[in-house]
């Protein structure tokens, strides 16, 4: 396991948001995954997957029980949200004011983060309220046989469908601040600080579009498919 | 969709070249020209298409090229040096020593110039008079259907508008365009506050 975060800091991420936690002396990858009763097939293709950009075995992906990919997306949530948001913000209100002397230019760029901080928690928690929830319960049924009268009211109001056309682009105002302060606002008096507050905008967006990928590609099919499935079976009956 | 053809034997070349292409969302797929006779064969295709050639990396094909093609296709030649310029002469040609801006407004022609006659305008890294219109109507709040009834435009060519603002800043969300918008004083903040007023009296509903 030690080999695998020198092969690749980044998926220090990774291991975090699986739960597993650093000193684990020579511990092979599957004795440390055993240890923290995580399914070594699945911590080695999300890890494979955040490591090469261009490896992403959709279908495999897809096998995996919803219990394991939403804990899994649920710990990259937390992540977002109780450490990276806050951490973000903080270096990008100090940095702004050091690097820029118009009010206006600091005010603008504080108040954009902060909106972008919003929508963001905000998605978070419609993806916490609703549509995990609501996969959970597609997997359930899937093993039981209800065919209750409050299940094809559920059906006929929500489909994973809705979330799918509205899954927003949660990266797209990254990019948008990135070039806003690469291309368009004045020189900044502190390149270091600069450079180091783009690093860590760079760093939350790569973040990002490995976990919307996961999201897209992974759940959303899969839910889609389990829908299909017990519509199917409400069909027949 | 324009289909471009690599006929450039270097990687980083061709990288460089989708990457551009890419950030400036301009629509192709791409392939890579290894035989140079595959070149020969082209010609014939009726869809959209660009071929990039870098012809120190096919001197065998000297000559054969012939000078005219159908209108769906551009040849672009690729010159790194002076040495092999057998094609310079009869074809657009993009100097990889440029900057990439140069490049940029270079590669947006020779898209542009393949498309329906729909929205000529010149493209160039700087916004149009009309793109700053539109883009003054999107930080004041506008949806696409509005903007397209106050300026008596369709939504479509609104949509295009937005699409090329997009790809010559690099922003596309609408609080990202109104920092820029105020930055280039495109709009002040004062216009915006009173627009987002409700109460104002010359309300735009």
């Amino acid at each position: 396991m030690a080999d695998l975060v020198h092969l690749n800091y980044l998926l220090l991420n990774v291991l975090n948001r699986f739960g597993i936690g650093l000193g684990f002396g020579d511990a092979t990858v599957e004795e440390v995954c055993r240890k923290n009763n995580i399914d070594v097939n699945f911590f080695l293709d999300i890890a494979n997957t955040y490591h090469h950009k261009d490896y992403f075995p959709q279908k495999q992906l897809q096998k995996y029980p919803v219990q394991s990919i939403l804990h899994y997306l649920r710990g990259t949530h937390h992540y977002y949200i109780d450490k990276k948001l806050p951490e973000l913000e903080l270096l990008l209100n100090q940095t702004i004011k050091v690097c820029y002397n118009e009010e206006k230019t600091i005010g603008l760029i504080i108040s954009f983060f902060s909106g972008y901080k919003e929508q963001l928690t905000k998605h978070i928690e419609k993806e916490e309220k609703d549509v995990f929830p609501y996969v959970f319960w597609l997997e359930n049924l899937q093993t039981t046989n209800s065919s209750s009268p409050e299940l094809v009211h559920r059906f006929k109001n929500y489909s994973i469908e809705q979330y799918k056309n509205t899954h927003d682009d949660v990266e797209e105002k990254l990019t948008d601040l990135q070039n806003l302060i690469i291309k368009y606002l004045p020189r900044p008096c502190d390149m270091y600080s600069c450079n180091k507050l783009l690093f860590e905008i760079f760093a939350l967006e790569n973040d990002l579009n490995d976990h919307s990928r996961i999201e897209e590609k992974v759940m959303i099919p899969k839910a889609l498919s389990m829908e299909k499935e017990v519509k199917d079976k409400l069909s027949k009956l | 969709m324009t289909t471009v053809l690599f006929a450039i034997k270097s990687y980083i070349v061709r990288k460089g070249l989708v990457s551009i292409m890419q950030n400036l969302n301009l629509e192709f797929v791409y392939e890579d020209v290894k035989q140079p006779d595959v070149l020969l064969k082209l010609q014939y295709k009726t869809d959209k298409q660009i071929i990039f050639i870098c012809p120190d990396d096919f001197p065998e094909l000297n000559g054969s090229i012939p000078k005219i093609w159908g209108k769906n296709t551009r040849i672009i030649v690729l010159r790194k040096n002076e040495s092999g310029s057998w094609l310079h002469e009869n074809f657009e040609t993009i100097d990889l020593g440029q900057n990439k801006n140069i490049i940029q407004n270079q590669l947006i022609k020779v898209f542009k110039s393949l498309k329906d006659s729909s929205g000529k305008e010149e493209l160039s890294d700087a916004l149009s008079d009309r793109e700053k219109i539109i883009m003054r109507e999107l930080v004041l709040g506008y949806t696409n259907k509005e903007i397209a009834d106050r300026l008596f435009i369709s939504p479509h060519t609104v949509i295009a508008h937005r699409k090329n603002i997009t790809g010559k800043l690099g922003i596309k969300s609408v609080p990202g365009l109104t920092i820029y918008a105020i930055l280039h004083k495109i709009i002040s903040e004062e216009d915006i506050k009173r627009a987002t007023q409700p109460s104002d009296t010359d309300s735009h509903k």
